[in-house]
């Protein structure tokens, strides 16, 4: 599984047909690039077809590691919040959903406090209780149910300590349930991001008699608009059906339109594009929530305007980026990492990556959503090509007149957003200031167990980081915190700073409940950390993607940059 | 009778002693290989208890060898998991459970198999169709143009990579010509018309591959068998030409082209791991490839034991079958 | 064989037209891989400058201009994304296919002359020992281990060279089962039990009487494993693990290449060409090896030796 990167893309280039030719019987009609359907309003009924490379694995709410409680999965897991459905900026906000508000928070917000709504039903009428999200999260904890998100281990009182309810019979003292309509949970410190989290898939709610450990996938309980019909081969083609004890009046958010979602998975990202262009058949009510279009893709794509008018654009908080590890000479000199800093070549990179249309050169560390507090700023201007000359200036003030060698570790996968195009443009660009760069290509899992280990990790690497809900908080904390670094096991904090002023000015801003509040102080903490040439920002990721003729109501929010299934309707 | 079945008691034996060593050459690679495999299964973000925990329930905190020993005894009794809320029984044989999915490898080999298995038997039927007709062809308008086309063309076959005839193919029948759409598997039993239309390309990329083996050996074999004395004796009776090539010299070449069918299905039932990847088909050699890579030893031994038993098993009946053909050979 | 008998092989493979038009493209390809330095010289490009002004970034990096950017300066146009030379690029990519697919070559016959020798000449036990390792070796799936072996080397470790090592490591098994064979035979012959009646020792036997009868069907089998491992290279950088950039390798650059071939078909055509055409010449070079070698080859049946180890090509 590849946790933080997207799966690799080989394609061809989409058939911009301008001739019909005729067709083996089997292959169904040509269309010449079949534009989006009629702009009629989006009705109930029919059958979506999605089409990703990806599996969904271990369809399980505590295995899950989805932002925002994900695009499939949350069709059939509801949690206690989920991220706004709505376009754009608009989509990074936080809003209940089995819950009545987006909590209430003690005083100090170390205790968070949520109120079910009322007419929650699962799949076999049966209604869920606030107990129930209590044994979803305990059993998260399970080691036979690795994976999911880790928060809650640090966040809860004695979660360090807790095994899961197999092990565990106490349960967790923690999250108390008055009744069965209230959760309350108890944490270490404070944490005013706690709704953002509530939106993990762990939130979802599972019915203790219904627990059938690493089989749960198989069957598990919905509390959403869909159920599950058929789960095959692990994820790999799953039939959702309507859940008929799901109510809208409870969920604003879905509009569950189809009758049916059919997610298949395992192929190969060129036929993927390549089906959603032709459009024949049930393809032509298909999306695909993992697959961008490559750059020969829209190479080809550019020319046809009806073509065209089917890619959704799509903007997620990302950033790729150089690391430094300071430990390792000679990038335990400032100046050093501030002449590449200046030599870096941001062009090469955007085009190593497909192109200006599919990524944008970054000069800060946070993504340009102001639901991070991007505050824009240029702490060593390369301007597009690079600035050689300050490069080299700077170079020799560290004592290194003659140039440097150094060498940058990246995955070896291609078309990944840290393999080997980004590199060697990285490479190629920093000759120019005398920096001669060798490469170190690592296999895409020895690639992130070298860089994520403090005691393999290398003076120079390429790496990349998304947040697990748009605000500053998780973007920058697990990177720059101090206490964030894990001596055994992946470590994040790969500058390694311990920095008291700036772990002491991530508590404060973790105090604050008012998140536009606490935005602001999240960039200005980016400007200061940026300042430290700890990382050289390369580019911010843009996704585009193709999606059916017949497809209406595409909504695609800042918060994941994928057009949202619960909204789309296929008639 | 009696020597056939020592032949093939002596060949399963040997053939279990090479699988036995596949094992272990593998397990000592991985333990030797560095990486964590727990990690990997675990998640990037897994805390060190967390970790200590998986690691414990994949058994790796054990010695490399006990390892080795539990799974040798799992191919033969079989093994309980513990899926947390009971247990679930993995019957013999055995294999392990995938670090990454936590699926049974033997399910996850049948879930592969019929992918691989139909991309191998419809190329060998046509590699059988091209080549043995090439070399029938050859053979007999021995000298003329068609043979010097012919043997060209399956020259070029044999030495283009598959990955380039693959995407050359691709090129001319689904953006040039579009006749294809772009090739998706479908399985079988879903729907068999889209799953021949789906598979047509892959079969021909490999078809080219092997067909001048086959176009060689059906070529040489006829005009052997064409220039020996009872077929002359034929000829002057006045048996038509036709009747010679087919009745009587065709039965001679086909021996030895079953028997290295045989062996080349071994082979290419070993995962044809280029084509599955540049096709998308979701065989075992792309399943190999990416188990490789995530480090998940359980579905590497698996595949790779699955593939050595098929090559061994098909190096057998290619022996058995030469051997029943031609009795001039004996099997030792 | 007597130099009497190497004049008459000659002529026997100077007279085949499609061996001898095979041995010229690679000797043209050999001199030009050679030579790359100066052919970049002298066209005034490397294979590594970046050149963005030539590739229309918003539209996903397609080079301007036709046939993928042929130009005065760029002989064969450019690579999308990057802009980068490809004629150069090419030639020396040159280096690399042809590089590694002979020394793999040399270390599977060196490797396979070896061990066949001694499973054929040693006692029975040895014989066993060596045809099971024979087995097992055919047996693996060769591109696991290469994943994995590759994954395992540090990276210090010059690509090429581990390269030529792994290939040739897990491809001796089609040779020693030939020479095994081959010494059987000769082994009973009268000239051979002479010799050991007259008191040489088996080494000596081996190199005196053995290596020259081998040399026939070893060169035979090695003109068939140098397009085989040209294949096997090209395959592995197509998979991501040879070659390691901004080292150009065919292999790798087709694999960049499946991406654009409706963009920008040169991108793919050029590397495919240039792969096909090495491939085809070699295998045609390899057949006229044989007939020269042994006119009556070309109507005898080869199953039985000599099956290729040709999953790696698969």
């Amino acid at each position: 599984m590849r946790p933080w990167s997207v799966s690799s893309r080989r394609a061809s280039a989409a058939a911009a047909v301008l001739a019909l030719v005729g067709g083996a019987a089997a292959c169904g009609p040509k269309d010449s690039g079949a534009k989006a359907g009629d702009t009629g309003a989006p009705r109930k009924g029919g059958t979506l077809t999605v089409l990703n490379q990806a599996a969904q694995e271990d369809f399980d709410p505590a295995r899950l590691y989805t932002s925002g409680g994900g695009n499939v999965p949350s069709l059939v897991f509801r949690t206690l919040t989920t991220r706004n459905r709505e376009n754009g900026a608009a989509g990074s906000k936080v809003v209940p959903d089995l819950a009545t508000n987006t909590g209430e928070p003690s005083v100090n917000a170390t205790v968070w406090t949520y109120h079910l709504k009322d007419g929650l039903k699962y799949e076999d009428g049966t209604t869920i209780t606030s107990a129930d999200i209590k044994y979803g999260i305990e059993r998260s904890f399970a080691a036979e149910l690795s994976g999911g998100a880790p928060y809650l281990r640090d966040w809860l009182v004695g979660g360090t300590d807790y095994q899961g309810p197999y092990k565990d019979k106490g349960g967790l003292d923690s999250i108390e349930t008055p009744d069965a309509k209230t959760i309350v949970f108890h944490l270490n410190k404070p944490e005013g991001e706690f709704p953002y989290l509530a939106t993990q898939t762990s939130f979802a709610p599972v019915p203790q008699a219904k627990d059938a450990g690493t089989k749960y996938e198989n069957h598990p309980i919905s509390s959403g608009p869909y159920k599950v019909q058929k789960n095959e081969n692990d994820g790999e083609h799953i039939v959702l059906v309507r859940n008929t004890y799901w109510s809208a009046k409870t969920d604003s958010e879905r509009k569950a339109y189809p009758d049916k979602i059919d997610v298949q998975s395992g192929l190969d990202a060129a036929v993927i594009n390549q089906r959603l262009t032709t459009g024949s058949g049930k393809d032509a009510a298909a999306v695909t929530t993992d697959t961008n279009l490559t750059a020969a893709e829209l190479a080809k794509i550019t020319g046809d305007k009806t073509l065209a008018s089917r890619v959704g654009t799509g903007h997620f908080g990302y950033t790729d980026y150089i690391a430094f590890n300071p430990k390792v000479k000679p990038f335990d000199n400032a100046k050093v990492r501030e002449a590449i800093s200046y030599a870096i070549n941001r062009t090469t990179v955007v085009n190593a990556l497909g192109g200006s249309s599919l990524a944008e050169p970054a000069t800060t560390y946070l993504p340009e959503q102001a639901s991070f507090g991007y505050l824009a700023y240029d702490a060593f201007p390369a301007g597009s090509t690079g600035n050689a000359a300050k490069a080299k200036a700077l170079l020799k003030e560290a004592g290194y007149p003659d140039g440097l060698t150094i060498t940058l570790t990246h995955d070896l996968t291609k078309n990944d957003e840290q393999g080997p195009d980004v590199a060697t443009a990285v490479q190629e660009g920093l000759k120019a200031a005398g920096i001669t760069v060798k490469l170190d290509g690592q296999e895409h899992s020895a690639f992130g167990e070298k860089i994520h280990n403090l005691k393999t990790e290398p003076g120079i690497f390429l790496t990349g980081w998304g947040a697990d809900w748009p605000s500053g908080g998780p973007f920058l904390a697990p990177i720059f915190d101090g206490r964030q670094i894990v001596k055994d096991g992946w470590n994040f904090n790969n500058a390694q700073l311990n920095d008291a002023s700036v772990n002491k000015e991530i508590d404060e801003i973790n105090k604050l409940t008012d998140l536009t509040a606490a935005a602001k102080r999240w960039g200005a903490l980016d400007k200061k950390i940026g300042e430290q040439a700890l990382t050289v920002p390369l580019v911010h990721p843009v996704y585009k993607r193709l999606y059916g003729k017949d497809i209406k109501n595409v909504v695609i929010s800042d918060w994941t940059g994928v057009l949202d299934i619960s909204q789309v309707s296929v008639k | 009778m009696t020597g056939l079945l020592t032949f093939l008691l002596r060949r399963a034996g040997s053939a279990v002693l090479v699988l036995l060593a596949l094992s272990a050459v593998l397990y000592a690679v991985f333990y030797i290989a560095p990486g964590d495999p727990a990690q990997l299964a675990c998640g990037p973000k897994c805390g060190a208890e967390q970790l200590a925990q998986v690691r414990q329930n994949l058994a790796l905190g054990d010695p490399v060898w006990l390892q080795y020993w539990h799974f040798l005894q799992g191919i033969v009794t079989g093994h309980d998991y513990s899926t947390g809320t009971g247990t679930e029984h993995c019957g013999a044989p055995c294999l392990g459970l995938s670090y990454q999915s936590g699926e049974q490898v033997t399910g996850i080999l049948g879930e592969k198999l019929p992918a691989t298995a139909s991309l191998a038997i419809g190329a060998m039927v046509l590699w059988l169709i091209m080549g043995v007709g090439s070399g029938l062809v050859s053979a007999v308008r021995r000298g003329r143009f068609t043979e010097r086309a012919l043997t060209g063309f399956t020259l070029v076959g044999t030495a283009t990579p598959v990955f380039i005839t693959g995407i050359l193919l691709l090129m001319l029948f689904c953006s040039v010509l579009q006749w294809l759409p772009y090739p998706s598997y479908v399985p079988f039993t879903e729907d068999p018309e889209q799953w021949a239309w789906n598979l047509v390309l892959p079969w021909f990329a490999l078809a080219f591959l092997e067909s001048a083996k086959y176009a060689r050996i059906t070529r040489s074999s006829l005009l052997e068998t064409l220039a020996e004395d009872h077929v002359r004796t034929f000829r002057a009776y006045g048996v038509g030409e036709r009747a010679i090539v087919w009745r009587h010299a065709l039965r001679g070449a086909l021996p030895p082209v079953i028997a290295l069918s045989a062996m080349d299905f071994g082979t290419m039932f070993g995962g044809a791991v280029l084509t599955e990847t540049l096709f998308g088909i979701p065989g075992i050699g792309q399943k190999l490839v990416t188990s490789v890579r995530t480090e998940d030893l359980p579905v590497v031994l698996g595949v790779t034991l699955a593939m050595g038993c098929f090559v061994v098993l098909a190096n057998a009946v290619a022996d058995v079958l030469y051997a029943l053909a031609d009795r001039r050979v004996v099997l030792t | 064989m007597s130099t009497e008998g190497r004049g008459q092989v000659w002529r026997r493979l100077r007279a085949q037209r499609a061996a001898v038009a095979g041995g010229a493209v690679i000797a043209t390809l050999v001199l030009v891989a050679v030579a790359a330095p100066l052919f970049t010289a002298i066209e005034g490009q490397n294979t590594t400058a970046y050149h963005p002004e030539l590739v229309d970034s918003a539209a996903g990096g397609v080079p301007l201009g036709s046939f993928g950017g042929i130009s005065a300066d760029h002989w064969l146009g450019v690579e999308p994304g990057t802009g980068r030379d490809l004629f150069a690029r090419l030639i020396y990519g040159a280096r690399i296919s042809l590089g590694v697919a002979i020394g793999a070559t040399v270390v599977q016959v060196l490797l396979g002359v070896v061990i066949g020798l001694a499973a054929g000449l040693g006692n029975r036990f040895l014989d066993e020992l060596l045809s099971r390792t024979t087995d097992v070796m055919l047996a693996l799936p060769s591109l696991v281990f290469a994943i994995a072996l590759l994954a395992v080397v540090p990276a210090g470790f010059p690509r090429p060279v581990l390269l030529v090592l792994v290939i040739g490591l897990l491809g001796w098994g089609g040779t020693s089962r030939i020479v095994r064979a081959q010494v059987l035979t000769l082994k009973s012959l009268d000239y051979v039990a002479a010799a050991r009646l007259g008191g040489s020792g088996t080494w000596r036997i081996a190199r005196r009487e053995l290596l020259p009868s081998l040399a026939a069907p070893v060169i035979t089998y090695a003109a068939v494993l140098l397009p085989l491992n040209i294949n096997s290279e090209a395959g592995l950088s197509f998979l991501g693990i040879g070659v390691q950039p901004p080292t150009p390798s065919w292999g790798q650059m087709l694999s960049s290449a499946t991406t654009w071939y409706e963009a920008d078909p040169a991108y793919v055509l050029l590397p495919a060409g240039f792969l096909l055409v090495t491939v085809v010449g070699f295998t045609l070079l390899g057949e006229g090896v044989r007939t020269a070698l042994d006119p009556r080859a070309a109507s005898r049946l080869r199953v039985g030796t000599g099956r290729k180890r040709e999953e790696a090509s698969v």
